[in-house]
This record gives structure tokens, sequence and C-alpha cells, in this order.
């Protein structure tokens, strides 16, 4: 190791791919991994990941340079960083299971990424190729793994990876613009839509009717893309450009119908002003697909059915996806700038009574009631008592780990007041 | 050598206008070296875990029969004492077991076992074992009287014609030598829960006692002869006079003249009881009040004045 000086003892393959191949490895006994230049790299390059090095992570997703490694036997470097564990598969795995994860868990899914990139841009950094090999996710976590980081450069800096097609920004395929933050924000978009909506955002019934074998109308790959991704890209849920509808029978109709319009418009924004308009203005940002998150995820619900659905107060005519039924407004939480649903599973967060960003820090769980089938109760997991006043009855005290039976009435959490509608 | 008391008792208001009082007994054996601690904890975890049941149960209809209901059994799980006693069974007596646990954990990690309390632990002990106790919990919401018990210990309900009601399902492990316990391999098991319907079946008073009480009593059938007596004294006194002798009663049981063992009781009186004006039966067999008190009463010191509701007080 350059920086270190410690000798690494190289293992077995783990993966190659066009710039390199990957090696586990061992540092004084720790697991690690090491990718390898398989080519002449260039002196640009390496300097560029000897600062990603001196930098260090800008978040504890991605799996980042931790120092650079040369060999007396071999010429040319590559890098250690830390071995990507186990329990992550990768997204493309993710998203053809035949089981998709609960809401909540591709909801803070997302989150994550998004917090993570979000980092990144803070720190002045871009990544420049997200796709679906550089993000890993464990499902059972609900938590995210970013690979492949000697692609992440400085904002204006110098660009040795272009980026994957299907995610460039438009600017970036028409090779009017190098990737920066504000393309990775077209990009992280792209992935969002599969994430939710298992599809792509511009490849619809336009995309598929211009590709011909007909001498006359077969054009080459390179074109459709350059056409579809880059000069006349056209949302397949473009509210006014209808030229470009999904696919008959594709799902991502299904899962389209299914979210709350607020969560739509994010979509509808991101590509169309999103892809006129490549300054922050037109993108959407980390912040706003933040907000977007932290609503979606207090929007899950149940439906008579017993399917898992969405309860937004704002739109509550949203049909079950399952029976075609408008779901029973289930019990709600009103807050200081948000409603929670009453789900099983659902819980308040730090952020939900104090309005901070701290997402992570549960303060109260919903869980099934302990003797009546379909109904909850709320348990208060903080380390503060609440005191609650039911309706119609004196108000009394909820300790930590206690439970409280959901009916109407009014909490006061200490630094919130809330009040339950059911 | 006397150790000191290892009992504790503690009363809360629950639910709207309900009362809880548990009584807890540490074992006084030597390897429940931390007992005294495991008794209080359990007094207070269970007060606790009685507010979120009756929290629970006014939140629900669990209590109100089923419509078209009349005239079910009362003994189904169906009806709202099944219905109830399902409730305690399934979230009472599991987040009790689980909290008495975690807070004797928590108390051990805080302050580990010093040397002098390693030795008298057995290797390979459990740390609760060290804090061993039973505990009798009794809960009244509205006409409900609900009844949780581990251990030894005895619930005795006295009837509005005197006589005794021992609801609590007895538990064949006890054969007056070892005793089930909070720290037991399965203590979820080991409790037995009753729930009676106080308009089905009047009550005057409920008694829970620590096994020292009814150690200490000449009659095997004690209970019967505990409420014909307390029904007369309910008729010939307040209730401020009974939490004023309620402490000598209990001295009295723990003394050497009685079981020589910690005696600690709670004493609830419902309004009938404190309404009170019948003729007391001539074959009494009381156990005359003394002076010392050692042992907490459960009588809330504001009970008589408390114009919270009905129920059993």
């Amino acid at each position: 190791m350059v920086r270190a000086g410690t000798a690494v003892l190289v293992g077995e393959r783990l993966g190659e791919g066009g710039q390199g191949v990957v090696h586990a490895v061992t540092i004084g006994g720790a697991p690690y991994a090491a990718k390898w230049y398989r080519y002449a790299p260039s002196g640009e390059l390496r300097r560029s990941i000897a600062a990603l090095v001196e930098r260090g992570r800008p978040h504890r997703a991605f799996i980042w340079p931790i120092d650079l490694v040369v060999s007396d036997e071999i010429s040319g470097f590559g890098y250690v960083m830390p071995r990507l564990e186990p329990r992550f598969s990768s997204f493309a795995q993710l998203v053809s299971k035949s089981e998709q994860p609960p809401f909540r868990v591709v909801i803070s899914i997302g989150r994550h990424l998004v917090t993570a990139f979000e980092a990144l841009h803070a720190a002045g950094l871009c990544y420049r190729d997200i796709s679906f090999g550089n993000l890993w996710v464990d499902a059972d976590q609900a938590d995210v793994a970013i690979i492949d980081n000697d692609n992440v450069g400085l904002d204006s800096g110098e660009v040795f990876v272009w980026g994957t097609l299907r995610f460039m920004a438009p600017e970036v395929v028409r090779r009017e613009a190098a990737p920066s933050s504000l393309t990775d924000l077209h990009s992280l978009a792209v992935f969002m839509f599969y994430l939710f909506m298992h599809g792509h955002p511009l490849e619809g019934v336009r995309t598929d009717s211009s590709y011909s074998w007909s001498p006359s109308g077969h054009h080459s790959e390179t074109d459709l893309a350059l056409r579809h991704f880059g000069t006349e890209p056209v949302f397949i849920f473009d509210p006014e450009d209808h030229s470009n509808p999904p696919r008959p029978g594709d799902p991502v109709a299904i899962w389209w119908r299914l979210y709350p319009r607020f969560f739509r418009a994010v979509f509808e924004r991101a590509f169309t002003s999103g892809l006129r308009d490549p300054t922050g203005l037109g993108r959407v940002t980390e912040g706003v697909w933040r907000r977007a998150l932290v609503r979606l995820s207090d929007c899950v619900s149940v439906c008579r059915c017993n399917a898992s659905v969405f309860y937004d107060p704002d739109d509550p005519g949203l049909r079950c996806w399952n029976c075609n039924q408008v779901p029973p407004r289930p019990p709600l939480l009103e807050l200081p700038g948000a409603t929670v649903v009453l789900s099983e599973g659902a819980t308040l967060t730090a952020h939900h009574l104090s309005r901070n960003r701290d997402y992570d820090t549960v303060v109260a769980t919903v869980e099934p009631h302990p003797a009546r089938p379909g109904e909850v109760v709320l348990r208060n997991v903080s380390k503060k008592a609440w005191t609650m006043t039911p309706e119609g009855e004196p108000a009394k005290t909820v300790e930590p780990d206690r439970r409280l039976g959901i009916r109407p009435m009014s909490i006061d959490f200490g630094t919130a007041q809330g009040k339950i509608i059911s | 050598m006397q150790l000191p008391n290892q009992d504790f008792v503690g009363s809360e208001r629950a639910g709207s206008a309900g009362v809880v009082a548990v009584v807890a007994d540490g074992h006084g054996h030597s390897r429940h070296l931390r007992s005294a601690r495991g008794s209080r904890l359990a007094v207070s975890l269970g007060c606790r875990a009685a507010q979120e049941l009756a929290d629970l149960i006014e939140a629900s209809e669990i209590a109100e029969p089923a419509a078209g209901a009349e005239g079910e059994d009362a003994d189904t799980l169906d009806s709202p004492a099944g219905r109830i006693a399902e409730l305690v069974n399934l979230s009472l007596v599991p987040e009790l077991v689980k909290s008495w646990r975690e807070a004797v954990i928590t108390d051990v990690t805080a302050d580990p076992f010093t040397e002098a309390e390693e030795e008298k632990r057995r290797p390979g002990d459990d740390p609760v074992i060290a804090y061993g106790s039973t505990m009798l919990l009794c809960l009244v919401l509205g006409n409900w009287l609900i009844l949780a018990q581990i251990g030894d210990g005895d619930v005795v309900c006295v009837r509005a014609d005197g006589s005794a009601e021992l609801p609590v399902p007895r538990d064949p492990q006890l054969d007056g030598q070892v005793t089930t316990s909070l720290c037991g391999p399965d203590p979820a098991g080991d409790f037995r829960i009753a729930v009676l319907d106080t308009r089905a079946i009047p009550l005057l008073a409920v008694l829970l006692a620590t096994d020292g009480y009814g150690n200490a009593q000449l009659a095997e059938d004690w209970p019967s002869s505990f409420s014909k007596d307390l029904t007369w004294l309910l008729g010939q006194r307040d209730t401020r006079w009974l939490a004023s002798q309620l402490p000598s009663w209990a001295a009295r049981c723990a003394s050497a003249d009685g079981s020589a063992d910690d005696t600690t009781v709670a004493l609830l009186i419902s309004p009938a009881g404190q309404a009170m004006g019948t003729q007391a039966p001539s074959d009494t067999t009381a156990v005359s009040p003394e002076a010392d008190a050692e042992d907490e009463i459960t009588i809330p010191a504001d009970a008589a004045a408390d114009d919270a509701g009905p129920g059993v007080r």
C-alpha cells in the first residue's frame, strides 16, 4: 500500500470489468478487496484516485478507495477498498425478484441512496456512472452499497467515464456536457424510476416502434439511443405529450397507478422539465426526493383485502392495486408538517417530532394488537413519557416501552403535539 | 439472622377510573440475593403493565358483549371475560415477563454482582435468579376484576354474602416448599389468570397476600374465616380504621407467633364494602391487631376520599 506502506496479500479473483480486475486481499489478516487496472492507466487517473483516498468517503454507503497499491512485479497500480459484505446483492437482482420487498424497505433503500448522493455532491464530487451494476442493496436491512467509486471525480474535473447509456442525462448523451453532479441527478431519477416503477422512464411504445429491420426504416442502436435518450426523449407518463406511452402489458403502468399523486409528480418533473432544463431548477434535487420519500413512507397502509397500499389524505380516492376498491381510511396521526398512517410496521422517527433530519432514531412503532387481529397499537420506544388524552377520557401517561390502544385522542410527545383520527 | 424484608407492594391508578395493586414476594433463599430489588421491580413494572392493559381494554370494545350475544357462556373466548383473559395472556403477561427480565439485566449491568454476592450464586445461574420474586396483581377496571399471579401467595375475594371466592386457579407445582417465580424457566407459562365480572359476582373486598399471611393462619380454610371477619368489620368500621390496622395484622403474621415469614398484603375495598352496615357472624376468628407494623399496605391513602367512580376499591 502506497500510503500505509503495508503489504497486501492477494487472494481469489472476485470479478472483473472493462477497466480492471478485482481480487480479495488481506491486510494484516483483515479481509479487503483490491482493484487492479488491467491496462496502463493514465497518470491523471492515479492522481484522481489518490485524491479520493485523501478526501475519504463522503458517506458510509460508498465502498471507497482506502489506499493505492503498487507491485514490484507488475507495472501499473490499483487500490484497496473494503470488501462488499455478502448480505448485499445487485440492484438488478432486487428488481427482478418475483416477490418484491415491502414498500417501507424499498422506500428506505431509495432514501439511503438519495442521502448518499447528497453527501457526495455536497463534497463537490460527482459519481458519473450510476447504473445497475454499481448499486447494491441489502433488502433485509434496507441498506445500500455503492461500488466502483474510481468513477467519482470533481464536479468540473477530467472525465474518465461517461456513464451507462440508459442512465445518462440527455445532454451527456448528446455530448454537449460532461458528467457532473447535475447529470447525476438525472441518473438518480432514472434509478429511482426503476426502483419504484420497475421500468425505464423513456422506453415506451415510441421507442419500440422505432426499431425496424426494413432497410429504409432501420437505424443503428447508437442512433436510436441518441434519439430516445438524447435528442427526443419523451417520458412514458408525460402529462402533456402522450406520444410515448408504456408498452401494452408493461407492468410499469400498474406500478405507476398505485403511488399517490404527489409522488408521481416528482417523476413527472424529473422527466419533463428535468429532461429539458439540466440546471438545478429543472432537475429534481436530493432534498425533493428525500421529502417525497419520507412522505411516501408515512402513507404506507393496508387495504381491506390485505394488500399493501398507500393512503394519502390529499389523494383519498387512490384505488387498491389488488382489489381495485378504495381502501377504508386508516387511523391517522396528525403532526405538525406530517400525517402518518398508523398501519402495522409504521414508525415515528425523531424528525416527525422535532422537524430535523433524523430519520433513523425511532421514537414510536405501530404493532399488531395483541388480541385483536387487524388492529394495531402504538408503542412508545423513546426515552420520554408521553401524555395522551383520549376523547371522553382523562389524560394518561404513556411511559417508555408502553403501548396505547389507538383511538381518537391528542398526544403530547413533549417536543410536538399530535392528534389521532380514527 | 433476620434478613431484610424482600416483599414489596404498590398501587396506582389505571385506565380512566381504575386501580391496580401489586404485591411481590422476593425469595428468601441466599441464592436469590437481590430478591428485594426483584420484588420492587415486579411491583413497578406490574403497575405499568396493568396500566397499559387498562388502556388497551378501554380503547377497544373487548369488555363489551358482542352484538346478539345475550346469554352467552361467560367462560368462552368470545365472551368479554374470555377476551379480557386472552388479552392478559397475549399482552400483559408477556410484556411483564419481558420487561422484568430486561430491567433485571439493566440493573446487573449497572451494578454487577460483588465478590461476596458471586459466592452465593450457583455456577451457571442466570443473573435473573438472584432477583427472583413472585407476583400477585389485581386490576380493577369498571366492573371487571382482573387477576394475574405467579408463585405462591393468596388472592381472596370477599363476596357480598361474606363468603370467600378464590378465583385464581391453583398451581399444582406449588407444594409449600418451592414456588414458581419470575426468574423461573417459563414465567409466562406459570402465570395464572382470573377475570371476574363484579356485576355477576358482587364483591366487598379483595385481599392480595404473600404466603406469609396464609402460612400464619391457624385454620386450613382461613380464607372463609377471613371473609366472614372482614365482612363484619366492614359493617363496624370505616376504611381508615382498616388501613390503620392492616399493618399490624401483617406484622403479627410475620412474627414468631405467626409464620415468621415476610408478610405483605394489599386490601381493596369496593364501594359496596365501604357502604356496609351488616352484622358480623358470631364465630369470628379474626387475627387480633397488634402494633409495630413493618410492612407496607396498599389501600391507597386517599381511597376513602377518591370519587373516581365505580369499581372495587
